[in-house]
């Protein structure tokens, strides 16, 4: 299947672009690849466009709020936009059709106009600026379809108002705990969003270095993951609050990243037995179906996929039932393997297991389930690869392709709450597309295992370390 | 000395003695009131329980209180009952045994049973083990909390039958139901402890809670009977029901046996001699003996005489300072004596706190001085005497502190030592007021929209909504939270069909189980750690914009940054160490009227309760020196925008004619010669009296604060036309208190008419005692007492 014309939009805001380290504004650039660089939020923050300029290339800045914003139509990658910074621009939107938009493909307006206004006292909420906006966008004037992004419109926002589809692009994407945010804006009307974490950029995107470690390497001069893997041990160690034991850690972490490859850091042995690798796709982060159980029976390259799919949303519970069955009757004790599946997969399982099929609570209590990112990473038996630990970040890294569309776990779970809401041959997703993209997700699981498996011990006077925060949390389904 | 011998010094028992011996005793003793002993009702528990609960119990208890046997009665018949009996009057005993008698007919029977704080949740676990081993029943109760390690918690939610928490945990956890699923789906029984502390905001997530919680029971086919125990309280059938949504069975008649106790009412001496005529706040406040030195001279004269003391006070820096006091005053006694006491508060360590119960328990402390934090049910024994510093708030609060010394039959002493504000004025001049009237009525108001709207939020990530969560949710009250959220975002889905959650993980975690708004302000200090809960909009403004001080724990803190303009608004504070306090200008505004009652009282005088905009603006700030009340630093503004509260208020109306009724009574000179200021002063300083006053005194009939009030006066207001007067709830969205002062006007107008008239203030700007406020925006410019009284009576004659 051959993916439409995608243009991608990174989305931060000027907070973020002006207080960010140099090593890190670059891994954001770096990570995200993006042709626009939307600056959100309200404030003007004139150092936050002039910062950027001097970092990028090609991309294209739209910051409504600063100083002289960009205005009119573009074709970025394929795809059609119109920046509009304000109502005027809105106006001219009929004179570009047939000229520089083509009205037979769909074109993206970002903008700073429309903003949430929730009132919890008198229980409504409103789109502040729709009434402007809709005076000066005369629908009836266009004939193209239109996507309105605003930057003032938190992330994964989406709703239609009277006629007028409204996209959030991140009002607070990279400030405090918010994950910085891409859209992937594509010529066939969809937008999908990606989001990471901004400590898993720089620095604090390696192993066991938080804010405070991360000025004290700055201070001594080492700046990026590279610096890392070069300094000397013993100049590591004497970093204060860092002992050589950290020190090791902290170079094993920026190694795998820099060289691509899984670090050992521990004897702590895999576990035996033919591991089964499932992903689940649900209906959001709290879950209440489980609709699709991707299963993978073997290698990463040559394994058996096999899907657990439930199409009507009536049945609740019935992949569930179908997997359990499946798996109690012929994997019965196979490790189970899912990737952060402590936080998630394992967890929703389990919830649902309990709500529609509790027969098979016992069997699943006494299943052997592995979660190798609990493993790598918040155990310290192992530094992965990639920018970030993402399943598809760390696969890629290690060199894994994925076959399917670029989805994401997001855009999945909405297709199928919009199917649970009106089912009609419009909303009915695409469910071998789905399938696809839950099968790339095992094989990429069971590359990670794999190299997991394959990792010998690199030399370490450490112990296989007890537990310690992770610098990931699940912020959204498309972290994972 | 100590009380190891376990004979203390009786004599000093009662307030004549009190009287006779205190040293250089200046008059302080105001009233005394002596309670009478009563002895217990009792029923045999075999006429109640089953013969092999009935048998054991007596063994190791004795017989059952006639309360526990009514309460017990009713939840046989399937009842759920509301037990309203005076402190230490057995009441755990009611769900204790309901526990016990479910166990035997069903082993497989669990319960749980909240508690208003982590400590009382400890004590409670201990107690109720070993109540069950002695009755000889396998049932295991477990505490499930905060403080619970995270690899114990699985095992307790599997294998206890008893488990113990709070409502903030209950809140969070109702978003992992299914890990609860078989305690939930075998819960028969809901207990809640001294289920009069939830009113107000909190009481309000309560209530939401309650309602979320038995939604999610009934999921799994439960529908358990609950129980609520209460310190008596004026409305316990309304307020359970209210919390609850069930109906309920009120016992209330107190079968417990009690010893002969005197209540002394003590008035800190003030020196009038250093007032002169234009005396304001801070000067009153000065010449009074610090209540709070003075209740430590009491502590410390009574355990020097052998009695065991527990010292309440209103806050954590006077329970440490009470403590102090009371040991020099210790060694400056006649006797001088070496004085065993502890400060008790929540901000201390748990080890501490353990220690301290012990020693207390055990004899080896002559006293504790002690925030409300030991005025619930933790077990420490019993106590000789008890001082209470500053009225509680609530008479309510009041008894149970006051119950806290002479458990059972032994006779006690109570102290209790007034401040020189309004309300402990009021209650020296009218002691009947806390030892004969009906205990205040609790407030939950289930209408304010922003708590509601986040517990709708809640309870769809815990189950999609449908068409019948209507009978959880108000109605078609739903229906509106439904579609603001979808269309934020937050859910999706239809109610025909179902709703469901799709915003960010767990939106349990967001509520602030004390707060009301969404907006709140984390608090970051740069020089320190400081651990505060986030501070509601509407108060951060006022209290902790750039450069105010603020007391914390007892510590000083300025605010160096005040910043909103962020999805996470913050003040960045410093400790600080000044001899200084902040004192803040405001101008207030009151708009957008819109009545839904009213009373015409005749002659141009109209009661009115509604909704409407009150705009606030803190404009200006000022610091002042806390020993001479002077400022230290010119006015500065605080840099903040007006902000504005939709809330309920209710206002008065009086007829224009008042003001020249009131000059023409009040004033000294010709009408005609008087100024805008002179009016302003006399007319204008009536209303405002009368506002602040009956502000003021509200919390004598409803369990609540001041500070959840706030009021505005003004001889001729825009949308009334004429002069009036407003009292707000301070809280976006409403608390239920300004219907309920429109309900009970006539009392409260007539009290604040007493206490004005009676007050012993001299001049007419008054005194903290009967209408200055500290907490006055307009730094109590202008008060006048008589016209204030002239006003109040020409209302109460139309009522």
């Amino acid at each position: 299947m051959s993916s439409p014309a995608t243009a991608r939009i990174a989305c931060a805001t000027p907070q973020f672009v002006q207080e960010a380290e140099p090593a890190v504004l670059t891994d954001w650039l770096t990570y995200f690849d993006s042709d626009v660089i939307a600056v959100t939020g309200n404030s003007p923050a004139p150092r936050a466009t002039s910062r950027l300029r001097s970092k990028i290339r090609n991309e294209q800045i739209f910051h409504p709020a600063g100083f002289d914003p960009l205005e009119g139509p573009y074709v970025i990658s394929d795809v059609q936009f119109v920046f509009a910074p304000t109502v005027e621009s809105l106006r001219k939107i009929p004179d570009y059709e047939g000229d520089e938009l083509d009205s037979s493909n769909p074109t993206f307006v970002l903008s700073g106009l429309l903003e949430l206004e929730i009132d919890t006292t008198a229980l409504s909420t409103s789109l502040a600026g729709r009434e402007e906006y809709v005076a000066a966008f005369k629908s009836e004037s266009v004939e193209g379809e239109y996507i309105h992004v605003s930057t003032r419109l938190p992330l994964d926002y989406r709703r239609e108002w009277e006629g007028l589809t409204v996209i959030g692009a991140g009002v607070d994407a990279g400030q405090g705990d918010t994950p910085l945010a891409s859209l992937d804006c594509r010529d066939d009307g969809t937008i999908q969003t990606r989001s990471m974490n901004r400590s898993q950029l720089g620095l604090r995107g390696v192993d066991q270095v938080g804010t405070k470690r991360a000025k004290n390497l700055r201070d001594a001069g080492i700046t990026s993951r590279k610096d890392i893997v070069d300094a000397n041990l013993g100049t590591l160690s004497e970093l204060p609050g860092v002992g050589r034991n950290t020190a090791e850690r902290i170079q094993q972490s920026a190694e795998a990243t820099v060289h691509d490859e899984v670090v050992r850091k521990s004897d702590a042995q895999l576990p035996t037995g033919d591991p089964v690798y499932i992903d689940i796709e649900t209906d959001g982060l709290d879950p209440t179906v489980t609709w699709l159980i991707g299963v993978l029976d073997g290698t990463a390259a040559e394994g058996h996929y096999k899907a657990f799919i439930q199409k009507d949303p009536d049945e609740s519970g019935r992949t569930i039932e179908n997997f359990m069955a499946w798996y109690t009757e012929t994997a019965n004790n196979r490790p189970l393997v899912a990737y952060n599946g402590f936080r998630f997969d394992f967890e929703v399982i389990h919830d649902h297991i309990i709500q529609y099929c509790p027969q098979y609570e016992d069997a699943w209590t006494s299943t052997y389930r592995f979660d190798p990112y609990q493993w790598a990473v918040e155990e310290g038996n192992a530094a992965l690869p990639g920018r970030t630990n993402k399943l598809e970040d760390v696969a890629s890294a290690l060199g894994y392709e994925r076959a399917a569309t670029e989805l994401t776990g997001a855009a999945v779970a909405r297709a199928y709450q919009q199917w649970m809401v009106d089912q009609s041959t419009s909303t009915e997703p695409d469910w071998e597309q789905f399938k696809s993209y839950c099968e790339d997700d095992v094989r990429g699981l069971a590359t990670i295992y794999e190299a997991l498996q394959e990792s010998g011990r690199i030399s370490s006077s450490g112990e296989s370390s007890p537990h310690h925060p992770s610098t990931t949390t699940q912020g959204s389904l498309s972290d994972w | 000395m100590s009380h190891e011998s376990n004979t203390p010094e009786h004599t000093l028992l009662s307030a004549d003695e009190l009287e006779r011996t205190f040293p250089e005793y200046q008059d302080q003793l105001d009233h005394v009131e002596r309670v009478s002993a009563k002895s217990g009702s009792y029923v045999d528990p075999n006429e109640v329980l089953r013969p092999g609960l009935a048998e054991p119990f007596r063994e190791t208890v004795g017989d059952l209180y006639t309360h526990q046997a009514r309460a017990l009665d009713q939840l046989g018949d399937d009842e759920n009952v509301c037990v309203a009996t005076s402190t230490s009057s057995g009441k755990t005993y009611v769900y204790a045994l309901q526990v016990a008698r479910n166990h035997l007919r069903n082993p497989d029977s669990t319960a749980l049973l909240v508690y208003p704080t982590k400590a009382l949740s400890r004590d409670q676990e201990q107690e109720l083990n070993d109540f069950f081993e002695s009755l000889g029943l396998d049932i295991t109760v477990r505490v499930y909390d905060g403080d619970t390690p995270g690899n114990r918690r699985k095992h307790i939610r599997e294998s206890a039958d008893v488990i113990i928490t709070n409502f903030v945990g209950s809140n969070v956890y109702l978003a992992h139901h299914p890990r609860w699923h078989s305690f939930l789906e075998n819960c028969d029984l809901l207990a809640i402890d001294e289920s009069h502390t939830y009113t107000g905001v909190h009481g309000m997530h309560v209530a939401w809670t309650i309602r979320r919680l038995r939604r999610v029971l009934q999921q799994y086919e439960a529908d358990p009977q609950i129980v609520c125990t209460s310190a008596t309280i004026g409305n316990p059938k309304g307020h359970s029901e209210r919390l609850t949504g069930k109906s309920f069975t009120v016992v209330e008649e107190d079968g417990s046996p009690q010893g002969e106790r005197d209540i002394a009412f003590w008035n800190p001496p003030v020196d009038e001699d250093v007032l002169d005529e234009d005396y304001d706040f801070e000067d009153f406040r000065a010449a009074q003996t610090n209540p709070v030195r003075e209740a430590g001279t009491l502590l410390a004269h009574l355990g020097i005489n052998g009695l065991q003391t527990l010292l309440f006070t209103r806050s954590r820096k006077n329970a440490e300072l009470g403590a102090k006091y009371a040991g020099s005053a210790a060694s400056e006694h006649p006797k001088s004596e070496r004085l065993r006491v502890e400060p008790y508060h929540a901000g201390l360590g748990k080890e501490t706190r353990r220690g301290t119960e012990y020693n207390l328990k055990s004899g080896h402390l002559d006293g504790v001085t002690s925030t409300n934090a030991l005025e619930l049910g933790i077990d420490i024994g019993s106590v000789d005497a008890t001082i209470v510093t500053g009225y509680p708030g609530t008479r309510q609060s009041f008894w149970q502190q006051v119950g806290r010394s002479g458990r059972e039959e032994a006779d006690a002493l109570s102290v209790f030592v007034a401040r020189s504000d309004a309300i402990d004025q009021f209650i020296l001049d009218n002691p009947a007021y806390v030892l004969r009237e009906a205990v205040e009525e609790a407030v939950i108001n289930l209408e304010n929209n922003p708590v509601y709207a986040q517990h709708v939020l809640c309870a769809a990530q815990e189950h999609p909504l449908k068409e019948t969560d209507r009978e959880w949710f108000d109605g078609d009250r739903l229906d509106r939270a439904v579609e603001m959220w979808s269309d934020a975002g937050k859910l999706a889905g239809d109610l025909s069909r179902s709703v469901r959650y799709t915003g960010s993980p767990r939106p349990q975690s967001d509520i602030s189980m004390y707060a009301s708004s969404g907006t709140q302000f984390h608090v970051r200090c740069t020089n320190g750690d400081i651990d505060m809960e986030p501070i509601e909009r509407e108060r951060a403004y006022r209290d902790h914009h750039e450069g105010a001080l603020f007391l914390h724990d007892g510590v000083q803190y300025e605010v160096a940054e005040f910043n909103e303009d962020v999805p996470q608004p913050y003040i960045t504070v410093q400790e600080v160490r000044t001899n200084e306090y902040t004192n803040t200008i405001s101008e207030k505004s009151v708009r957008s009227l819109d009545p839904e009652a009213t009373r015409n009282l005749g002659n141009g005088y109209k009661l009115t309760w509604g909704t409407g905009t009150v705009e606030i603006h803190h404009m200006h700030f000022q610091r002042k020196s806390i020993s001479s009340g002077k400022p230290t630093t010119p006015m500065q503004p605080t840099g903040l925008s007006p902000i504005e509260i939709d809330t309920d208020l209710m206002w008065v109306e009086t007829p224009p004619e008042l003001r020249e009724t009131v000059l023409r009574e009040l004033a000294d000179e010709d009408l005609a010669t008087l100024t805008d200021g002179d009016v302003m002063e006399i007319f204008g300083g009536g209303l405002h009296g009368a506002e602040h006053g009956m502000i003021k005194l509200t919390p004598l009939e409803l369990r609540m604060d001041k500070s959840d009030l706030g009021g505005l006066s003004t001889p001729i207001h825009e949308e009334t036309g004429v002069p009036t007067w407003f009292i707000h709830d301070a809280i976006e969205g409403g608390l239920g208190f300004s219907k309920r002062i429109y309900d009970q006007f006539e009392t409260i107008a007539c009290r604040t008419r007493e206490r004005v008239a009676h007050c012993d203030c001299k001049g007419t700007n008054g005194c903290p005692a009967c209408i200055m406020d500290s907490q006055c925006g307009n730094q109590n410019q202008y008060l006048h007492t008589e016209a204030t009284v002239f006003v109040l009576d020409r209302l109460i004659e139309q009522l």
